[in-house]
């Protein structure tokens, strides 16, 4: 019935709009076109330019304080604030993540450490069983500043990868400050190369510049990791002030990929078969099926 | 006329008539909800009106004259987290939103909101004045399942013809092809150019990036000074800034908007009729199961086919969620219905020479990630009374997009090439050699690795 409507309308539309035409006369039309046309006309190409923000200054910076984009969010009434969203944190092999709750670190988890995290919300993790420094324990944390929208039911699918590598790891045990916006690629800009799976993208950047302004012209930022040295005062007390107000978060399964549940034979290998040479064939009834059976 | 007798023909073991759907106004809306869901369970609580989404039916205008209490607890309990706490004033989990007032069963209302998070519903049920899921139809809302949010940027689309269209030069190449666009175009007898786009296929495949940041203490003693001073340097003019006027809030992020999600068949469901489309006599074999479908292997898109598509969509979800549930009777899927066989009535249409190529795209996932292999299928058909010739497809691909050389088949004889893009994929492109007599046509299918 809507469809009957639109189509409807839109054949009026067009009934106007020739009718319209008679009536003022071609040579009006063309002389408006010449005035008004060419933007009209550039239209569609400008406005997909006009979206990146151009000469805006950026309040918000990376390099602030945890919490601060995240507070922003939070004053402008952001969509998504206040949800949770799948956040996988991924490392080296063997190292332990451990998440806090009621101002306390849970024992320690092998990576990767899939959990649902609130819009909005800081968390501090425990790093330890780091490969190259046994002994040694780092505190990032973890600002999820946005969220993403799969289709419903797919939620845990598409975690934010939040990757520890072993050169992030070394820096902040040197003492640097590692800083990482995790951003979701415009896939319309998207770079055309190919990125193995638990693999990211990843664009260095100076210490001058703005990397969340950089990621929101790539994409859309997701979230903020930052990789330091500091370490609680008292590792037996209080730690609600050093992790944050310890937001709450929700233990999710880590969905292994499609590929490792085929080899597992716990998906059907739906893949397609090679073409063939010979791609014209009759056309199958009931007694020859078009997939052969498992014999 | 086509939906009485899908009801008709299923009536084998319910019987009813449409006469009695017709004169019971809760029975329409039950048939329309348990059209929307395609489940044989609940077309069979809707042909009974014993019960409808699982309630009794008479708890229905009781529940939407009045709120009951828990919504008005569940309202309450809303309105004091939003004066504590702003930020999570919205969307929270297991908060009904406020839009949802009290109505009579007369006057249909606004559906409420439903939020990814605040309960395992199914798509077509909410939570509706109870602490349950119950079906749309029980709410007596005007709308459909409210549409949940989408985001362009992750999705990665294939088909159809973006800004600025597609034009067709003398030397019959194509201008304005740009990426993700799918476009035939072909010549009729008289002399017109024709362009149809096919649909658009979305792939919801999110890619994540990162900008790294390297500060300091040991990094910043690089610092460097003013090393000399060539001339004095006075202030010339101050000028006053307003900061109010200059500074620019935070802006959001860019490029959003709302995207639907038309399925395949949507766009070319009406139109030109199908009774003239013939099977494909020279098809290969199907390289994918979802290329069974009749609309794949014949052409033809019937009501009995839409239902069956539903019921795959349903036994699907059903499959592939690791955590659902999953309904047997005696050994059988609960959800079965029964193959319709109904005399349809033949229509014959004079058209004239016109534009009458239908095109249309699949894609064998919905969903994916980096690594995945998906394979996607155009069917086209000349659904005219007169062969169109010269007839070329092209596909320029997303740059998600990694095309699988030597993947395509054709089921006519075409000559195919692929070349790199502007933005580091492929433009595939299809010639057909030889004019599409009417009622025929072709498919076309070739792999694609999401990068």
């Amino acid at each position: 019935m809507e469809n009957m409507i639109s189509n409807e309308a839109e054949r009026t539309f067009r009934r106007r709009f020739i009718s319209g035409l008679r009536t003022i006369g071609l040579w009006k039309l063309c002389l408006a076109l010449a005035v008004g046309g060419p933007p009209a006309l550039l239209s569609g190409r400008a406005s997909a330019q006009t979206l990146a923000p151009k000469n805006v200054h950026y309040f918000l910076d990376a390099n602030q304080a945890p919490g601060a984009v995240a507070g922003a969010q939070v004053a402008r009434g952001a969509r998504g604030v206040g949800t949770y969203q799948a956040v996988s944190l991924l490392g080296p092999k063997d190292l332990k993540i451990a998440l806090a709750r009621d101002g306390q670190f849970l024992p320690p988890l092998s990576t990767p450490v899939t959990s649902g995290m609130l819009v909005a919300g800081v968390y501090r993790f425990k790093v330890t069983n780091i490969p190259f420094r046994p002994g040694d324990e780092l505190y990032p944390t973890v600002e999820i500043i946005d969220r993403i929208y799969p289709p419903a039911g797919r939620e845990h699918r598409f975690p934010i990868p939040v990757v520890l590598t072993e050169e992030d790891l070394r820096i902040a045990l040197d003492g640097g400050l590692v800083t990482r916006v995790i951003y979701v690629e415009d896939n319309e800009l998207a770079d055309p190369v190919s990125v193995p799976p638990g693999e990211q993208l990843v664009h260095n950047l100076p210490a001058s510049d703005n990397a969340l302004q950089v990621a929101d012209q790539l994409g859309k930022p997701v979230a903020i990791l930052r990789i330091g040295s500091r370490i609680p005062m008292q590792a037996d007390g209080d730690l609600t002030d050093f992790l944050y107000g310890c937001p709450p978060w929700v233990p999710l399964i880590t969905v292994p990929d499609r590929q490792t549940l085929v080899e597992a034979g716990q998906w059907p290998d739906v893949l397609a078969a090679p073409a063939t040479e010979k791609p014209f064939s009759e056309t199958p009834d009931q007694d020859t099926p078009r997939i052969p059976g498992p014999d | 006329m086509s939906r009485l007798r899908l009801f008709k023909s299923t009536s084998d073991d319910y019987p009813i008539t449409s006469s009695f759907i017709q004169s019971n106004p809760l029975c329409r809306q039950a048939m329309r909800s348990a059209l929307a869901a395609a489940l044989a369970t609940k077309l069979v609580a809707a042909m009974g009106c014993s019960t409808v989404g699982g309630l009794p039916a008479g708890s229905l205008l009781a529940r939407s004259a009045q709120p009951s209490q828990s919504t008005a607890q569940v309202q309450a309990a809303q309105s004091t987290a939003q004066r504590s706490n702003p930020a999570l004033a919205s969307n929270h989990a297991g908060v009904v939103p406020a839009s949802y007032t009290s109505a009579t069963h007369e006057e249909p209302v606004a559906c409420p909101d439903v939020n990814y998070y605040s309960q395992n519903c199914s798509d077509n049920s909410v939570i509706c004045g109870s602490d349950s899921c119950v079906d749309h139809g029980a709410c007596n809302c005007i709308a459909g399942p409210s549409e949940s949010y989408r985001n362009a940027q992750e999705y990665i689309f294939d088909g159809g013809d973006q800004q600025p269209l597609v034009v067709i030069k003398k030397d019959w190449s194509a201008d304005g092809v740009d990426p993700t666009d799918t476009v035939i175009y072909y010549e009729t007898l008289a002399g017109s150019v024709c362009v149809r786009p096919t649909n658009r296929v979305p792939i919801y495949a999110p890619r994540f990036g990162a900008i790294r940041q390297v500060s300091g203490l040991t990094l910043s003693t690089h610092a460097a000074g003013t090393q000399r001073i060539l001339a004095p340097v006075r202030v010339e003019r101050f000028d006053e800034t307003d900061p109010t006027g200059t500074v620019v809030l935070p802006v959001a992020p860019h490029g959003e908007q709302q995207v639907g999600l038309v399925d395949a068949f949507q766009e070319n469901y009406a139109g030109t009729p199908m009774d003239q489309v013939l099977p494909l006599y020279r098809m290969s074999e199907a390289r994918v199961p979802f290329e069974l479908v009749d609309p794949i292997r014949t052409g033809k898109i019937t009501i009995q086919e839409v239902t069956a598509v539903k019921e795959f969509i349903q036994n699907a979800q059903t499959w592939v969620i690791p955590e659902a549930l999953a309904v047997e009777v005696l050994g059988q899927p609960a959800l079965q219905l029964r193959d319709t066989k109904a005399v349809q009535d033949v229509y014959v249409y004079e058209l004239p020479d016109k534009c009458s190529m239908r095109i249309f795209k699949t894609a064998s996932h919905t969903i994916a990630n980096s690594g995945d292999i998906i394979s996607f299928t155009i069917r086209f058909d000349n659904s005219s009374v007169k062969p169109l010739g010269n007839a070329v497809i092209i596909d320029n691909l997303s740059p998600r997009l990694d095309y699988i050389e030597g993947s395509q088949q054709c089921s006519v004889r075409v000559r195919f090439s692929a070349e790199p893009n502007d933005v580091g994929s492929m433009v595939l492109r299809w010639e057909i050699e030889e004019p599409i007599a009417p009622s025929d046509g072709g498919a076309i299918s070739f792999d694609c690795r999401v990068r």
